[in-house]
């Protein structure tokens, strides 16, 4: 049996068919880049336009045919609407032309599903660090529970804000870590943890109204967040007693943020995972493997019934696939 | 002074607890561990500012009448807190375990804090404890936490208490309920500090 999977919450309209064993035969994506940022409309016409030929090239680099898809997965939220609109739009379309069940996929634990499938992670707290998200997630009592996350915006967010203010181009998580190499000088910033949960707004006020070299701030915008995240992920662990970490999201292809999470985990004799880069980021494998999985448990919604939800919490889903 | 650390009892996230002993009396010993992946100037600051901090919270607490440990060193380069030893388990487990823990008087300590500015800063159930024998309680870990906070530091406080009811038990807004009972008979502005609540919910991502 084969899923096709549609992914579509931020600026990446993804395509993907994945084999219910788990092997997946395509996933190809194209990512609207906008020069400032996100722009919701925009970039929901980019997925528009973009979503007809990711289809078409899916199922051809699947080599299957259209009709041994048995299944269609869609990202339902979180996300920016009018993008989660477009894509449900082509998947609903698709899934009522070939006459098989769709499934309404949370795209925060779609991250954590295809860490399972990706890596040797199996029972993990994840860290699921990207532009609109930073939350701490693991599994616990049916459900994957946040256990810790931003107060207030993403990591990803913060990084883009302050590249903008200085002239860089987005996404600028890559160019900050390239600029914080060249620094080494611990410039003082706010360390904003709060038990589980983390804030960056005012780190980055902060950063802002430095007069320190570019490079040096940077640097310690990296050293401070970072460290705070690796610093709730431990307490996860300790709080649910788990002893395995897995990494999704965009920012999580930051070196530095790895070696720390990963210097973290030895020191813990916990085991660190962290899936290909292309199952980092917002993918559509993870979605259609995350449906394969709701839908072998029972899963499957009525085209009225699939509204995206904006603001759809990673807690709501009743985890019934495990 | 002549201490004996006998076993380890647990590894947190930022410290190592220790059984130990001192003066043929029973003690917890906590070290704040040095963390590799943090900037070691950074880390520093973090673990000095913390283990200050908790000592300083812990005693305030105390002179409240709130259930905490009783220090008996501190030591600042070492990074250590030598305190009571309390035979207890973890709220989170009590409640797991269907062991009934009074959340009523546990909000009415969190009042008597909050009433005199002082906040936990990491209130979790796992940093309050529970003796079934002795039906008592004893809050520790205050390293997040601060004095002369303002009504809105209150408010993270109970938001954090009622997302660690949500993250493991099942019936979590009725035991949260029980906790806000009580502590609005020791804190005189709750009905402020409720608000505050309602709002970071409202903050928060996705709600």
């Amino acid at each position: 049996m084969f899923t096709l999977g549609f992914e579509g919450t931020a600026h990446t309209v993804g395509v993907s068919v994945v084999h219910e064993d788990g092997e997946v035969l395509s996933n190809l994506f194209k990512t609207y880049k906008g020069t400032e940022g996100i722009h919701p409309r925009k970039a929901a016409n980019h997925h528009a336009s973009e979503v007809v030929p990711l289809i078409e090239r899916s199922i051809e680099e699947a080599d299957i045919e259209k009709e041994d898809i048995a299944l269609i997965a869609f990202s339902q939220g979180p996300g920016l609407g009018p993008c989660l609109r477009t894509v449900a739009t082509a998947a609903r379309s698709l899934s009522l032309s070939l006459d098989v069940p769709l499934v309404g996929v949370n795209h925060c634990i779609a991250h954590l599903e295809i860490g399972r499938l990706r890596t040797d992670a199996e029972n993990p707290v994840l860290l699921y660090a990207s532009g609109g998200n930073t939350q701490v997630i693991a599994f616990k009592k049916g459900r994957y529970r946040v256990f810790g996350e931003t107060l207030d915006i993403g990591i990803g967010n913060m990084l883009d804000k302050f590249g903008r203010e200085n002239d860089m181009s987005f996404p600028a998580g890559p160019l900050i870590e390239e600029e914080a190499k060249k620094g080494a000088r611990l410039v003082d910033l706010p360390y904003s943890v709060k038990g589980m949960d983390v804030e960056f707004s005012g780190i980055m006020t902060a950063a802002l109204n430095k007069d320190d070299p570019l490079e040096d701030i940077c640097y310690s915008l990296q050293e401070t967040t970072f460290a705070m995240l690796t610093e709730v992920t431990e307490r996860a662990l300790a709080h649910t007693r788990k002893d395995e970490v897995l990494l999704g999201g965009g920012v999580v292809q930051n070196r530095r943020l790895q070696d720390m999470i990963q210097k973290m985990t030895e020191e813990r004799g916990a085991t660190f995972h962290v899936p290909e880069p292309e199952f980092c980021v917002d993918n559509a494998a993870m979605i259609a493997w995350t449906g394969t999985l709701m839908h072998a448990s029972g899963i499957s919604i009525s085209v009225e019934d699939s509204n995206i939800r904006q603001k759809f919490r990673t807690d709501e889903v009743e985890v019934t696939w495990r | 002074m002549e201490l004996e650390w006998n076993e380890i009892i647990t590894r947190g996230a930022e410290a190592e607890v220790w059984k130990g002993e001192w003066r043929n009396r029973e003690m917890i010993i906590k070290k704040r561990v040095k963390k590799g992946y943090r900037h070691p100037k950074l880390d520093e600051i973090i673990r000095k500012k913390r283990i200050r901090k908790e000592a300083k919270l812990i005693t305030e607490a105390r002179t409240l009448e709130v259930p905490v440990p009783i220090i008996y060193d501190l030591n600042e380069t070492e990074t250590l807190l030598v305190m009571e030893y309390f035979q207890g388990e973890r709220v989170m487990d009590c409640i797991e375990n269907d062991i009934d823990v009074d959340l009523k008087k546990i909000g009415s300590y969190i009042g008597k804090l909050h009433q005199e500015g002082i906040t936990h800063g990491d209130l979790t159930t796992s940093n309050i404890l529970f003796d079934e024998r002795t039906k008592s309680h004893c809050f520790i870990d205050f390293s997040l936490g601060e004095n002369d906070s303002s009504k809105e530091i209150m408010g993270v406080d109970l938001h954090l208490l009622r997302e660690a009811l949500v993250s493991v038990h099942e019936e979590p807004l009725k035991l949260f309920e029980k906790v806000v009972e009580g502590y609005e008979e020791t804190c005189s502005f709750h009905q402020d500090v409720m608000n505050w609540v309602e709002d970071i919910e409202r903050r928060g991502r996705y709600r």
